[in-house]
Formats: structure tokens, C-alpha cells, sequence
């Protein structure tokens, strides 16, 4: 017997060493599988809000801010969303290069196929009303969040330069009706030959968005009406146009309010 | 007692499997490439031949208590050499020393396959001696280096340096074409010319 492996051979009987068993690395395995997994869901989630928060902006506003198109998409853009994309599909990669077999790719690939499952599944997601609800329960649980999703609140917020938002309070006549800002001011909307948008319902508690012009402080006329939001909603549909979520959008907006207030 | 006889005709594979259920067939495995395993650390290590036996046995000893790990579809000289690979590197965090370049006799032999032509071989051999090769070598970089010694000493395929080095495929041959530049470069700068460059 060779010398060298002879003390190779003796250490492993003298020291009573044996194989790990088999169901340590298939543990660490299906770990390493999963976070992968999980990684790519989280992407998926993240797509569908970027997703939701892009089909619900609205790319046409922008003259009425007095900006041009691009300074209005880079406003617009969720950077938030496309940052947390981005951070899971580095961790996926991550997971991948620690499979059995992971390193046999090259990593533009693994980040590409990891983008774009991210992108199909976060399409189902978007259909099915994810984007929406994760929007809102990070708006609603994280303040921080917020910051970054005033965007839509602001531009909407603006009677001066024809954008008004809120919830519709009274809905007798289409013509004329009330709607109280998410500022909590009411507001007496004319809307005789206004367009309505396809998906808006015409009754009390829905959220929409107007483009007009301002007539008076409580008065506003409507050339155009849209709903709050337009796509997405999924099987949230029909919760999402209860009074639950539009109570959750005033709450939202009171506790960014008085997070100023005490700001300031 | 377990005797050479044991092995004859089996594969590494095979002895992985056997191996996993009684212990001495492990003895196959490690005398079959413990020999090669020990150049190959001696070749990319500043190690003395004392260490590097320390090192192959520890990659060894590795190698068996990860036998469950082993994948059936990887060749197990390439497993082997990338735990051998792992504790030189190890070795060197440890010592905090740079790997030396290959041995006076490697220098000359990688020299001869790097230039790819035997009657350009003959004349660097004429030209030069066996400092001035090793002064290429040294001041190449650790992964061009690397590459050149399994691609010409070690003679692995590319699908076997990749999964030695955990790297694609489509890297290796990246590598190893800027490794292959980079020696006959710096072979220049150091007056050598080749003519076919």
C-alpha cells in the first residue's frame, strides 16, 4: 500500500470519520432551490406593482403640469419597485450560482431568465389584483413607503391646474354631483357633456380622478372623468370600490398630513 | 486486507458508490489520484512537498466526508481537483503567501504547449532558459496562470476546467485564449519574439 495513501486511509479508520449522510445536502439543496424560488416570486410581486402603478398612471397629464414627457416619465417612474426588482434578482443569481450545477451558466443568462419569469409571473400577479393590494399594504403598514408614492396624490391634488381627485359622497345626478378631495374638502362637480372614462361606476363611495378646470373654491367643472384606478384591480374588484378602501385612501391621507404637520 | 486487485477495472464513479457502503474501497480512489492530485497542488501552491500532503490529505479526507455530495454526472477527478483546488487556496488565506509559478520542468513543457508549435517550441528553447520562463509565469495573473496549468499540464477538457473552476464553459475558453495572449505577450516584453503571434 502507498505510503501517502495509507495515512489517508488509517486517519479516516483511526478517527472513526464516515460520510455525511445524504439527507444534509439534500437539505441544503432543496434550501438553496427554494430561496431561488422564493426570489423569483418576490420579483414576480414587485413586477406587479410596477406593472399596477404604471397602467394607473396617466402618461397624457403631463401639459397640465407644465413638463415636458420626459421629465414626467422619470417623476412617474416606481424606482422603488424597479430597486427591490432588482435587489431579488441578485439574489436569485446568488441562489443559482450556489445550485449543484450553477455555475454552468453564465450569469447574464441566470439574470435574464430570472427577469423575465419574474416578468410572467408578475403579470399573472398583476391580473389577479396583487400590485394593488401589496401598493396598499405597503402604503398602509410602512411610512417610509410612503414618501415614495405621494407622486399620484400630489399630481392629482392640484384644482388649480385642472387635475381634482376624491370620492364621489352623492350621486343623484350625473350631471352634478358631490365629491370630497382626499384633502377632505367637498367639492360641486358640473359634469353635463363631461366624458366618462369606460371603467368608471357612477354611484357614491367610488374614487375617481377629474380633468377640468376650477370654477370657484367648492366648484369644479369636469371635462374628463376617469376612475381612481383603471387597471388591476383583479378579484379585489368589487372590495376595492367598497367603502373599506376608500376610508383606507382618506386614513392614508390624514396620516400623511399630520405626519407633515408634525414635520413641520 | 484490501488489495490493488480491488479496483482493477472499476470506475471512479463506480468506487464512489462502493465506496459508500464499505469504507476500503475509498483506498482505490485515493491511490489513484492521490499522485496526480499532489503535482497539481505543487504546481499552484507556494507549498513545500510537506504541505502539500497535508493539503491533499485534508482534500481527501473532505472528499470522503462530502461522498454523499458527489454528483454521478461530474467526473470525479474533476470533483477531486476542485476540493483540491478550494484547501490550496485555503492554504494560502492561511500562510498569507502568493502561489509560486509551476517547477523549472512544467515551465518548459507549458512553454512548448502554450506556443502551439513544435518548431517554435524548439527555438524559444534555444533562445531562452528556464529563468526567463519562469519570470513569464510569475508575473502573469493567478487565473491566467491557473488555466494554462490545467489546459497543457493537466490536459482537462473544457467542460472539465469549468467544473473544476465552477465557471461556464464559454468563460473557460474567454480565459484561456486571454491567458494563452497574455504569456506570449509577456514573453515579448521580456525579448522573445514569436513570430506567429
Amino acid at each position: 500500500m502507498d505510503k501517502l495513501t495509507d495515512s489517508i486511509i488509517n486517519k479516516i479508520k483511526k478517527e472513526k470519520i464516515s460520510p455525511a449522510p445524504k439527507w444534509i445536502f439534500l437539505a441544503k439543496d432543496y434550501s438553496i432551490w427554494t430561496l431561488f424560488i422564493m426570489a423569483i416570486i418576490i420579483g414576480g410581486l414587485a413586477f406587479a406593482v410596477i406593472l399596477f402603478l404604471l397602467t394607473n398612471n396617466d402618461w397624457d397629464i403631463y401639459k397640465h403640469l407644465d413638463k415636458s414627457f420626459g421629465e414626467y416619465l422619470l417623476l412617474s417612474l416606481p424606482y422603488f419597485w424597479i430597486i427591490f426588482l432588482g435587489l431579488f434578482s441578485i439574489v436569485a443569481l446568488y441562489n443559482y450560482k450556489y445550485t449543484k450545477k450553477g455555475y454552468r451558466r453564465s450569469p447574464h443568462l441566470i439574470v435574464g431568465v430570472n427577469i423575465l419569469a419574474s416578468v410572467v409571473i408578475g403579470t399573472v400577479f398583476f391580473y389577479a389584483g396583487l400590485g394593488l393590494k401589496i401598493e396598499n399594504i405597503f402604503a398602509d403598514n410602512f411610512p417610509y413607503y410612503r414618501n415614495f408614492t405621494q407622486h399620484k396624490l400630489n399630481v392629482w391634488n392640484n384644482p388649480e391646474r385642472g387635475l381634482l381627485s376624491g370620492v364621489i359622497t352623492k350621486a343623484d345626478n350625473k350631471d352634478s354631483f358631490i365629491l370630497k378631495d382626499f384633502k377632505g374638502r367637498m367639492w360641486e362637480i358640473q359634469a353635463g357633456g363631461a366624458f366618462w372614462g369606460r371603467r368608471v361606476i357612477f354611484q357614491k363611495g367610488e374614487r375617481i380622478k377629474i380633468i377640468g378646470k376650477k370654477k370657484s373654491n367648492s366648484i369644479f367643472s369636469a371635462r374628463q372623468i376617469r376612475p381612481w384606478i383603471n387597471r388591476g384591480r383583479g378579484i379585489w374588484k368589487n372590495s376595492d370600490r367598497g367603502k373599506d378602501m376608500l376610508m383606507k385612501e382618506t386614513r392614508r391621507r390624514r396620516v400623511v398630513n399630520s405626519e407633515r404637520a408634525q414635520a413641520n | 486486507m484490501f488489495k490493488n486487485k480491488d479496483c482493477e477495472g472499476k470506475s471512479d464513479e463506480e468506487l464512489v458508490r462502493l465506496a459508500l457502503k464499505n469504507q476500503d474501497y475509498y483506498y482505490c480512489l485515493v491511490s489513484r489520484w492521490e499522485n496526480k492530485i499532489l503535482r497539481y497542488i505543487l504546481k499552484i501552491s507556494s507549498a513545500t512537498k510537506e504541505d502539500a500532503e497535508d493539503i491533499l490529505q485534508d482534500a481527501f479526507i473532505s472528499a470522503y466526508k462530502s461522498l454523499n455530495d458527489f454528483d454521478r454526472n461530474l467526473k470525479f477527478s474533476s470533483w477531486i481537483y476542485r476540493i483540491a483546488r478550494n484547501k490550496t487556496i485555503s492554504f494560502w488565506r492561511k500562510s498569507k503567501i502568493r502561489p509560486k509559478t509551476v517547477s523549472s520542468d512544467d515551465d518548459l513543457e507549458l512553454f512548448k504547449l502554450v506556443s502551439g508549435d513544435d518548431d517554435l517550441a524548439k527555438e524559444l528553447e534555444k533562445k531562452c532558459d528556464s529563468r526567463q520562463i519562469k519570470n513569464i509565469l510569475k508575473n502573469l495573473k493567478e487565473k491566467y496562470r491557473e488555466i494554462l496549468i490545467l489546459k497543457f499540464l493537466e490536459e482537462k477538457s473544457y467542460r472539465e476546467i469549468s467544473d473544476i473552476l465552477k465557471k461556464p464553459m464559454g468563460t473557460v475558453a474567454t480565459l484561456l485564449s486571454r491567458a494563452k495572449k497574455k504569456f506570449k505577450k509577456e514573453a515579448m516584453k521580456q525579448g522573445i519574439e514569436f513570430k506567429n503571434l
